[in-house]
């Protein structure tokens, strides 16, 4: 009786704070579409002026698109991260400490100077690009420890970031508003990247919920969670595939910047404990929260300039995050 | 033949010949000792046993079935195996890291069902840990979390037992509830038990038969009274036990 009552007093804990986050979430949504450079009146919709009407609907398209590509883009970073952190059981992979995002980011940029790509190209080489990183970062640190895993990939991705610059200094003139994404801007990204995404998140999101349902045997040891019966090598490369796909097109709106991805899942877990579905669905919430928060606030504060949203992320959530740290952090690892 | 067999099997790691050509039966519904010096390649015959390495050369069978034709999980349902040094998750309370033991019976979208429950509580009864099924597995202590290991084995529910040295960290009185259970285990729910001991009392105690490797060689396998004597020892361990092994099994046959 006494586990039941546990199990679900936990589970409305969680839907109360999901419920909270989606609050959050639909309150920053509605304030993005409102302000901005143009402040945008109500009035116009019940007013039968269709010059105004129409361009009070272009622009609430325009902000609606960069909004919801915010939403996936965070939320699909702070996913993919929060499943390698459970894979590699290291609470300190994140995308860009992996060199995923670095690698990623330089294969958009090469194919971008050297042939010119479309939106699905540029998913694609990021796909490719962060599972090339992170599959270099393992194949080098060869011993799976922690320090090794992070070390490593911090040189991975310094080194990408370093070729990713020379790039940029010889970079022809006209993709210089395309390098705009290395920052997180969100501003050049167009509607066809919007859908592209939007879709990806459709299709991916369903598949970690799944593939999340059996994630605890990952905090076993390998010999143990085999001999139970687990396909643990089947499960842990879906796992992995489905985790670089979600980060490796989430470039697109997030760019070099991998700070996100420590956050969102770490604040997930002292939320919410060490249930793997729970931990993915706060941290899809809390991701997209943050990254709407911020490419928000960054459109609004020296508008009619712009912060790319990856700068204003980690200028915001530094504070949060170590609110949160202070206040829920109990001394509990998540792994040992 | 029933049980699991071993056929001219050589295992090899890190270009070390760990096992040549070994030949084992172990028979079913009886408690079976691995007993040699370290680096004798008892864990790794366990480990074959398990389906967790491959051997280089030779043939398992259980139960007449080549392993190698068993899936993961139907493997899980016969046997399972408690490795020698085992990762206790944090965050998890040692009921539920006894419910990953019902992985295999479970499919992928199922929650536990009633038996599952039921599996879960008698495998902790039985492991002495009613009091701590509430606790967090991780703030237990080295006795406990091996108890909690021990438990999720036996929420699996399998035929076959495989134990890698399980008597580490326990104190006397766990070790005799262990040594009990093992037994009773075996008269009562027919299982069969492969473990390995490094005291020589207990497998006396224990074990139907007792099988003696060196360098990766059976030495000699049969009744533990009769194979644990003086030359054995001696030859196992190069060390002249013959005083002290004798006064035990004297007293052990009177």
């Amino acid at each position: 009786m006494m586990k039941i009552n546990y199990h679900s007093s936990h589970r409305n804990n969680v839907a109360r704070m999901i419920l909270l986050l989606s609050t959050f979430i639909g309150i920053v949504l509605i304030a993005g579409l409102l302000f901005g450079t143009v402040l945008l009146d109500i009035h116009p919709f019940t007013q039968t002026n269709s010059r105004a009407n129409n361009l009070a609907a272009f622009v609430l398209e325009l902000r609606l698109n960069r909004e919801v590509l915010a939403l996936c883009c965070g939320g699909m970073l702070a996913t993919g991260s929060a499943i390698l952190q459970g894979l590699t059981r290291n609470p300190m992979v994140a995308p860009d400490l992996t060199g995923m995002t670095s690698i990623g980011c330089l294969l958009i940029i090469l194919c971008e100077i050297l042939h010119g790509s479309s939106p699905l190209m540029n998913i694609m080489l990021g796909i490719i690009g962060s599972m090339l990183g992170f599959l270099l970062c393992i194949y080098l640190a060869k011993k799976r420890q922690r320090l090794m895993v992070v070390l490593t990939g911090i040189t991975i991705s310094f080194t990408a970031t370093a070729l990713i610059q020379l790039l940029m200094l010889k970079a022809p003139d006209h993709i210089s508003d395309f390098l705009q994404f290395l920052n997180g801007s969100l501003y050049a990204a167009s509607s066809q990247t919007m859908v592209m995404l939007t879709g990806m998140t459709l299709i991916l999101m369903p598949l970690v919920f799944v593939l999340g349902k059996r994630f605890l045997v990952f905090a076993l040891d390998e010999q143990t969670s085999r001999s139970i019966g687990v396909p643990f090598t089947a499960y842990q490369t879906s796992c992995f595939l489905v985790a670089s796909m979600l980060i490796g097109s989430s470039l697109m709106g997030v760019g070099n910047m991998g700070f996100l991805g420590i956050v969102a899942p770490n604040i997930a877990r002292y939320l919410c404990g060490q249930r793997p579905r729970y931990v993915f669905a706060l941290s899809f919430l809390i991701g997209g929260l943050l990254y709407l928060l911020a490419d928000t606030l960054g459109r609004c504060l020296v508008s009619p300039a712009e912060i790319p949203a990856g700068i204003m992320t980690n200028m915001i959530t530094a504070p949060i995050f170590l609110y949160v740290l202070f206040h829920f952090y109990r001394g509990q690892d998540g792994w040992n | 033949m029933d049980g699991i067999n071993l056929k001219n099997v050589s295992h090899v790691y890190q270009r070390q010949l760990i096992l040549s050509d070994v030949d084992l039966h172990v028979q079913k519904e009886k408690i079976t000792c691995l007993v040699g010096p370290n680096g004798a390649g008892k864990s790794t015959i366990l480990k074959l046993f398990a389906g967790l390495l491959v051997p280089l050369r030779g043939h398992i069978t259980l139960d007449n079935i080549d392993i190698r034709n068993f899936t993961r999980r139907a493997l899980a349902k016969k046997l399972s195996y408690m490795p020698q040094q085992c990762r206790i998750p944090a965050g998890l309370t040692v009921r539920e890291y006894v419910a990953l033991g019902r992985f295999c019976h479970q499919s992928w979208f199922s929650n536990l069902k009633e038996d599952d429950h039921a599996a879960i509580e008698q495998a902790i009864d039985m492991a002495d840990l009613s009091r701590h099924a509430d606790q967090f597995a991780a703030t237990l202590s080295t006795g406990e979390q091996q108890r909690a290991r021990i438990a999720l084995m036996l929420a699996q529910q399998s035929e076959y037992l495989l134990l890698d040295e399980p008597m580490t960290g326990l104190d006397l009185k766990q070790q005799r509830n262990l040594l009990e259970l093992l037994t009773a285990l075996r008269k009562h729910h027919a299982k069969t038990i492969i473990v390995i001991l490094h005291d020589l009392h207990q497998v006396i105690a224990m074990a139907d038969e007792a099988v003696m490797l060196k360098e990766g060689r059976v030495l000699d396998r049969g009744q533990p009274r009769t194979v644990i004597n003086p030359h054995n020892l001696c030859s196992m361990f190069d060390y002249p036990f013959d005083l002290f092994a004798q006064q035990y099994t004297q007293t052990g046959n009177s």
